[in-house]
């Protein structure tokens, strides 16, 4: 087990750092970064050579290179060409960002899990095909269009909902909230997180202990309630509740449509691999040995079927950060994704390329993690090469 | 030399045409076979249908915009109609889903925007087939160092996701156009996530023993590849290709509606237009007609092929074909009979096997495989009185042992013989092949409840008067073989083997026990040894069988403590049944199964 992480590891460094030259030469085919060009009609000559200087942009391909990657790794990410440390720029909206991802990804995968679970337990049927036809209905549509939907029909009927349309930054929070207060929204923002994450362990934790002392844990429709509860108690126990409800009113309307348009593909593969687990022999010999089907069910066919899901949502994950960075242009929330938009209209390809270097990192990291929980589940795994997943 | 040229050149030519025939008729069959697979999934032929319907949009752009629409009112780009005013108009008849806000006709820039999305679509699943299938083809079969250099490509290239490199490339070329665009995605894509995909199913693939007898016959790589291996690698080929489609059109109606305007005519810009002039009007009441039928065509565009790709996947994965096909056996109104009876007569629950007679045995000739039989035999009740089988009486009323064929199904087995007082039925074989450790269990469970069902039986022969019924079954587990021809065995079972006889005189055995029962063989209850607190048994001893070199064990099953099914028999051919409920409150069996 300990070789495997260690190679999974040291694999993991060099696929960012691959990944980082890649992308850098890739985007200079792409977009030179002739930052001036776009004011070349209005200056002269050698302002324009001035401006390139100071920014770095007449250096050799390989010298740019090189202060580009030293400063990935000393963590500084340069200057934009706005003269922004690139860093304070992801430090500021990172959070916002995972908040949504974290919350949004976790949401679709139960949802997924459980609508998945039911229909390949059910097989074919009228209520089947409605389940299925509605998840590819919405996984399909087109995101701007779900989230314009959303805010039509939800946002506007529940007064605790806002939305943050247009406004691309914090500045909608409200300023009495807001105005004397030390806490930042970003601060505000990663302690949320954290509050979520501890709180959902504590809670697995203790789901844990209650099955080994009681043989029978709590269901996931009421942790997933307790989790709420026990996240919303611990932001009153650390006295940031009033900032942190104003940004979960905010927050609550983005991460709504991002589970919508992404549970649909977590339920297909669920269905597909519930429907080949119950052709399994265990199945048979479970049902054989006399065990009701509740159990076999849950504790014979889920844990079983589970694994295909985890290992697709392995290779999905670039493609769901996607969407959270599409939904969050859409919304305006100030995360990433507005912020990546708003660089490549202004070609501003500093922060751009932190912000894609990010999104890969992130993704690589989260695969990591995946692919150790997996090899956890599975031991098969821990002995074959990496990528081994049925393909769906 | 000519005429030994000419004799040897005429056997060839031949044999070239018919390798021909073979080739586009077995290409034909896959197809065929193929399609049933698809038509079996409703979903992708409503996909199916939408994705014609798009089509029928492309086509008939150009048709109405030559014969009904005249060009300046109605032309996607310059058209503008002076008789409204103030545009944006509602829909009205002259135009059906009225105009925008500079007056050009919304169904008119719908229809044309179709064209584009096609090609995009087109573009980028080949690129993504065309690049996915050869990187997954060749670091799946050659393995080794290509193999780990190829993964770590597309390692990387699942870092890059398609929909943000597109948006990157949108906002530098704003003039790009749809083939290109659709060509980069397709590269990416194909290069990360398509790669893997492949490249884990050409891993299946490359083991089956077809790749092998090639490899043996002399083929080379290269042949072996695109001859035996890329035929394979289609069904999901296609399915990676529907999936791109999906993927590409969001992308491209993202990056047109983010406003890095493109000179083609898309859905994507429509939505920036509407979107645009909500914002200005300060809300969508007057711009919905822009909106909404781009929104919903280009949602539908995507669903449409995606809809498709869960047909495909069918095609590709050979595990769900067969269950489709195992359901289709069941027939539709079979299914429909089974759907009424499940709401006229809630109580006779639908077995979980399809039934038996019309079941395919797996059993091919030749070949052994591990079973269990249970043979079965009704006789009157005196133990004296065996040789006299009175048929009138036992068949008096009904047919009991036709009555009891759900019993076998709903525990797996296949009834392969029966008349009016014996029954065999074997377990393990078909509908399913099953470990024999199961179909023991399953046996032994069967045998039990054929014993409660008889014991019913009696209870309403006794009311009219008639005599009690024995049953005496015999249950023995091993190796079995399909018949042969040639084979001199009796030829009444599609099977033979030591096992048959043995079942067969455990059951004769049985007669003598004081009122029927179940014997067991020693081998049936070492397969049983994990679940053996399941029965309750009664007599035991060593029997000599002539076939077998020493005494062997047979055991007497007396009853078990729990039930793997619910009971789905009633003595429903029984003529004056009095009533359902008195019925079971009399019988000792409702007690257990239907608490």
């Amino acid at each position: 087990m300990i070789r495997f992480l260690i190679r999974r590891t040291l694999w993991a460094v060099l696929v960012i750092f691959l990944f980082a030259t890649v992308m850098f030469f890739l985007i200079q085919i792409i977009i030179p970064q002739d930052f001036t060009v776009q004011f070349a009609l209005s200056q002269s000559r050698a302002q324009r050579e001035a401006m390139q200087e100071e920014l770095g942009l007449n250096l050799p391909l390989w010298q740019q290179y090189f202060n580009w990657i030293s400063n990935f790794f000393n963590g500084t990410f340069g200057e934009s060409f706005y003269g922004y440390p690139v860093i304070e720029i992801l430090k500021a909206t990172i959070p916002a960002s995972l908040l949504i991802f974290l919350t949004g990804t976790a949401l679709a995968f139960v949802i997924g899990l459980a609508l998945g679970r039911f229909i390949g337990w059910r097989g074919s049927g009228p209520v089947t095909s409605l389940t299925t036809f509605g998840g590819i209905a919405l996984y399909t549509t087109f995101p701007p269009w779900l989230a314009w939907l959303v805010t039509y029909f939800i946002g506007r009927r529940i007064r605790f909902f806002r939305t943050v349309f247009g406004s691309r930054s914090f500045d909608s929070l409200d300023f009495r909230i807001w105005g004397d207060s030390p806490l930042s929204p970003s601060m505000v923002s990663w302690r949320m997180i954290l509050s979520l994450i501890f709180v959902t362990l504590v809670l697995v934790a203790l789901n844990t202990l209650l099955q080994r002392i009681i043989r029978r844990g709590l269901p996931t429709w009421i942790i997933i309630p307790l989790i709420g509860v026990g996240a919303i108690g611990s932001w009153y126990a650390l006295g940031f509740n009033i900032q942190a409800l104003d940004i979960l009113s905010r927050a609550a309307i983005p991460t709504l449509t991002y589970t919508a348009l992404s549970f649909g593909e977590t339920m297909l593969i669920m269905r597909t691999s519930m429907a080949d687990t119950l052709e399994e022999e265990y199945i048979t010999v479970a049902r054989a040995k006399g065990l009701p089907e509740r159990i076999v069910r849950n504790k014979h066919a889920v844990r079983n079927a589970i694994l295909p899901v985890v290992s697709r949502l392995v290779i999905t994950l670039p493609y769901l950060m996607t969407g959270v960075v599409i939904i969050e242009d859409v919304f305006g929330w100030p995360g990433v994704g507005s912020v990546l938009f708003d660089s490549l209209n202004q070609q501003d390809m500093p922060i751009a390329m932190a912000i894609m270097l990010f999104v890969g990192i992130f993704s690589l990291i989260s695969r990591l993690l995946l692919d150790i929980l997996l090899a956890y589940f599975d031991p098969r795994l821990r002995y074959q090469e990496p990528a081994t997943f049925p393909s769906s | 030399m000519t005429d030994a040229m000419g004799t040897t050149s005429k056997p060839t030519l031949i044999i070239r045409f018919k390798h021909w025939r073979v080739r586009t008729a077995l290409a034909w069959g896959q197809l065929k076979r193929a399609w049933d697979i698809f038509r079996g999934n409703r979903l992708a032929l409503i996909g199916l249908l939408m994705i014609g319907m798009f089509g029928i949009m492309a086509i008939a752009h150009p048709i109405l915009l030559n014969t009904v629409w005249p060009r300046g009112i109605y032309d996607p780009v310059t058209g503008f109609d002076m008789e409204m005013f103030p545009h944006p108009t509602s829909p009205s008849a002259r135009h059906l889903l009225g105009t925008d806000s500079l007056g050009r006709d919304v169904l008119s820039m719908l229809l044309k925007a179709t064209t584009p999305t096609f090609a995009l679509g087109l573009t980028a699943a080949i690129a993504t087939a065309v690049v996915g299938t050869i990187l997954g083809v060749i670091s799946a079969y050659y393995g080794g160092i290509t193999d780990s250099i190829l993964s770590r490509v597309s390692d990387i290239f699942l870092l890059f996701p398609a929909p943000i490199l597109m948006v990157v490339i949108g906002s530098r070329f704003r003039d790009i156009g749809s083939v290109p665009l659709g060509l980069i995605y397709g590269v990416v894509a194909g290069a990360g996530t398509t790669a893997v995909v492949m490249r884990s199913h050409a891993l299946k693939v490359r083991v089956m023993p077809f790749i092998e007898a090639s490899r043996i016959a002399g083929g080379g790589s290269q042949h072996v590849i695109l001859k035996h291996v890329l035929p394979h690698m289609l069904p999901m080929a296609g399915l990676q290709m529907m999936i791109a489609v999906t993927g590409a059109v969001v992308a491209d109606g993202f990056i047109s509606f983010m406003g890095f305007t493109r000179n083609t005519n898309n859905w994507g810009t429509i939505m920036y237009d509407a979107f645009t002039y909500a914002q200005q009007l300060g809300s969508m009441d007057e711009a919905w007609h822009v909106l909404i039928p781009s929104a919903v065509s280009l949602s539908l565009f995507a669903f449409a092929f995606y809809l498709v790709s869960r047909g495909m996947y069918d095609v590709a994965d050979p595990r769900i074909a067969e269950r489709r096909a195992r359901e289709q056996q069941n027939g539709l109104l079979l299914q429909l009979r089974r759907r009424l009876l499940k709401v006229a007569r809630p109580e006779i629950s639908v077995p979980a096997f399809p039934s038996p007679l019309s079941a395919k045995s797996q059993l091919q000739p030749g070949r052994i495989i591990q079973a269990t039989l249970l043979f079965a035999k009704l006789h009157k009740s005196s133990p004296t009185d065996v040789s006299s089988q009175d048929e009138a009486i036992i068949r008096s009323p009904g047919k009991p042992f036709r009555d009891a064929i759900p019993i076998i199904s709903q525990y797996g087995g296949l009834v392969s013989h029966i008349n009016i007082s014996t029954m065999v039925a074997s377990f393990g074989i078909a509908p399913g092949r099953l470990p024999p450790q199961i179909s023991a269990l399953l046996a032994t469970h069967a045998g039990l409840e054929l014993l409660d069902y008889v014991t019913e039986l009696n209870r309403e022969r006794s009311k009219q008067g008639l005599p009690n019924l024995n049953l005496s079954v015999g249950i023995a587990t091993g190796l079995v073989r399909g018949h042969e021809k040639g084979d001199t065995a009796d030829t009444s079972f599609p099977f033979t083997g030591d096992v048959v006889r043995t079942a067969q005189r455990l059951q004769q055995f049985t007669v003598s026990l004081n009122s029927g029962g179940v014997l067991i063989s020693e081998e049936t209850y070492n397969f049983m040894k994990t679940v053996l607190h399941q029965f309750s048994f009664g007599r035991q001893g060593p029997v000599k069988f002539p076939w077998e070199s020493e005494p062997k064990m047979v055991f007497e099953v007396v009853e078990r403590s729990q039930q793997i099914f619910e009971p789905n028999w009633e003595l429903h051919r029984l003529p004056k049944v009095t009533s359902r409920k008195t019925l079971a409150s009399q019988t000792h069996w409702t007690g257990i199964g239907r608490s």
